[in-house]
């Protein structure tokens, strides 16, 4: 066969590329055309709607301004930082955003727990799996009404439960205490936050080679070392995932504390303020009082955190990965 | 023979024994935690057919209403809904249409451009590609949503402040964890139908359509149940940008003002009921996509 014919045939059945002519190279251009156009869609909406943003902010927080006018901006020898760092309800807002984030942790060690009970496949344990991901689904501004109504100071089920149990003295005044009123945020969360965790944890458990726990059983390991050794660094992947994805939803809270702390007479959110995570005062600052440099500022600043947060993670799941 | 079997006997009895209440153990667990998941939702409802006026003559929880139940709080809410005065249909009925329209619109707009994408950076070749992919992932690690408030400087500037706009364009150009997503689905995909199709004369665009979807509706449907939650329950964009006009609220604000209005609990409760029930009855359909849709992002991770 002539070397060309060779390539006919070849071409034919599909096993080499044609030679680029003309019509195929004009294609190729369309087609590159097309790929970069489409790719290019998703990447201007970022630039526009999430670049624009934070770059008017960054400008804004060394500014003072007129209500929302970006015309009326003028340098302000950063005024704006000094107040916010000497503000102590920002410090405040802080302390209870850390406070409620924590929740993620419990939420987690809810999820792995659920999830290996479930993986045992006792009678039920497909409806279990069901009904654990219910609370997920659930808007957060319904499950603090829910919720609201349950911590009910006088009314609610759960200090009716503590007065049938412990008497009268084991009430909690959950909406008037500032000890405890944190604690009710802390709680709606690890109710609703478990649920993705299990499923999740739940495919990763089924996805570990089971020839790995076979090894393990004949050099006598117990059912504990087995979790230490294989469990655990098998859904080490997951585990990074949902803490970081959990902790910037915590950092982040904003549904739950808006609905359990509207603003009170005093100004306050929540008894001394421990209903006020700092997106919640941002949102009050920028919104209540149109001011948005301060507004701006705390959201860098929780920008930054979260980022960080992120970036540690990720850094430690790669660490995590490279010894593995 | 017979007395090592003997021997045996008791002990495997015994390991039955100690698995039979391992599980019942396990079992027992589950079913705590069920019950802590599922409290809510009794004292809700029950409340929200317990009468305001047994609610407000008992000094304690009402486990259940001595009067029997009622279902006027669901009445009042449809008919002395205050806001109907500007809305005209009670405004959790308003807010749900206003919810679906937006959501699914975002929802399948996104859904379309980011697949496209993804579609692109998986079976086309062009100059960049993986750098601009890099880059596309990249965008992910910025926490965007750290700045939701100081956008609104952005789209009061631009004027969009009090109409939809903020909340539904950002949406259309597509979402990079989609993409992400999609594209771990698709590289998966053989490229023996393209060639194929390619060969029948189908264009690029054409591939992406009546090849790429149809062979992909697993994931397309995960990615779309979990931007639909999102965006059904979605209630910082709406209270920033529609919260001054009751006819462009969305059922989660709608629910969130009611509370504000009404002062009895039988009334929010039953508001809450009303706004969880047509996302319990969606999962309930389709609880096992949702599962399957999680499941296959932790397998991909």
């Amino acid at each position: 066969m002539a070397y060309q014919e060779k390539v006919a045939v070849a071409e034919a059945v599909g096993a080499v590329e044609p030679a680029p002519t003309a019509r195929r190279r004009k294609k190729i251009n369309k087609e590159a055309a097309f790929g970069l156009i489409t790719v290019l869609i998703p990447l201007i909406g970022f630039v526009v709607f999430s670049g624009f943003p934070i770059v008017i902010s960054f400008i804004v927080m060394f500014c003072d301004m007129d209500y929302y006018n970006l015309g009326s901006i003028a340098w302000n020898n950063f005024a704006t930082f000094q107040k916010v760092f000497t503000d102590d309800v920002f410090y405040r807002s802080l302390l209870v955003t850390l406070w409620v984030a924590s929740a993620q942790f419990v939420s987690l060690a809810i999820s792995l727990l659920m999830s290996v009970l479930l993986s045992k496949k006792v009678f039920g344990s497909k409806v279990f799996q069901i009904l654990f991901f219910v609370p997920y689904v659930c808007s957060s501004i319904a499950v603090s009404i829910m919720w609201m109504w349950m911590f009910n100071d006088s009314f609610g089920i759960i200090n009716d439960l503590l007065v049938r149990m412990f008497g009268e003295g084991a009430r909690v005044q959950w909406f008037n205490d500032p000890s405890v009123y944190t604690w009710m945020i802390f709680i709606v969360t690890v109710w609703q936050a478990p649920g993705y965790g299990i499923v999740m944890y739940k495919a990763a458990l089924g996805s570990v080679d089971p020839a790995l726990y076979e090894a393990a059983q004949m050099d006598g390991a117990n059912a504990w070392t087995q979790f230490y050794k294989i469990t655990l660094p098998s859904i080490a992947p997951t585990t990074f995932y949902l803490l970081m994805a959990g902790v910037i939803a915590g950092l982040l809270s904003f549904d739950i504390p808006k609905l359990f702390s509207p603003l009170d007479w005093t100004g306050e959110a929540g008894p001394d303020n421990m209903g006020l995570t700092t997106v919640l005062y941002v949102y009050i600052r920028g919104m209540t009082y149109h001011d948005m440099p301060a507004a701006s500022v705390m959201s860098w600043v929780m920008f930054v955190i979260t980022f960080i947060a992120s970036f540690i993670m990720f850094k430690m799941r790669n660490r995590k990965e490279r010894e593995a | 023979m017979s007395a090592t079997e003997t021997a045996v006997l008791p002990a495997k009895r015994r390991k039955n024994k100690k698995v039979v209440a391992l599980r019942a153990v396990i079992f027992a667990v589950l079913l705590l935690y069920t019950i802590f998941l599922f409290a809510p939702f009794y004292v809700t409802i029950i409340t929200s057919l317990t009468s305001v006026e047994e609610l407000n003559s008992s000094v304690s929880f009402i486990w259940w209403p001595k009067e029997g139940i009622t279902f006027d709080s669901y009445k009042t809410l449809f008919t002395e809904d205050p806001f109907m005065y500007i809305t005209t249909i009670p405004s959790l009925i308003l807010g749900f249409i206003n919810t679906m329209w937006m959501t699914l619109l975002t929802v399948f707009v996104s859904l379309f451009v980011s697949g496209l994408a993804a579609y692109s950076y998986s079976k086309l070749r062009f100059k960049g590609r993986e750098k601009l992919f890099m880059l596309q992932v990249a965008t992910m690690m910025i926490p965007t949503a750290a700045m939701t408030m100081p956008s609104f400087l952005f789209y009061d500037y631009l004027g969009w402040t009090g109409t939809v706009l903020p909340i539904i364009i950002p949406g259309l150009f597509g979402g990079a964890s989609t993409i992400f997503f999609l594209r771990m689905y698709f590289d998966q995909m053989s490229n023996d139908t393209i060639e194929a199709a390619k060969l029948d004369g189908l264009g690029v665009f054409s591939i992406y359509v009546k090849i790429m979807i149809p062979l992909s509706i697993p994931a397309f449907v995960a990615q779309f149940i979990f931007s639909f939650v999102g965006g059904y329950n979605n209630y910082m964009g709406p209270l920033l940008y529609l919260y001054d006009d009751p006819n462009m609220w969305t059922l989660q604000l709608a629910l969130s003002e009611l509370t504000g209005v009404f002062s009895s609990n039988a009334d929010k409760c039953a508001a809450a009921v009303i706004a969880l029930v047509p996302l319990l009855i969606f999962y309930a359909c389709l609880q096992k996509l949702f599962i399957e849709g999680i499941s296959v992002g932790a397998g991909k991770e």
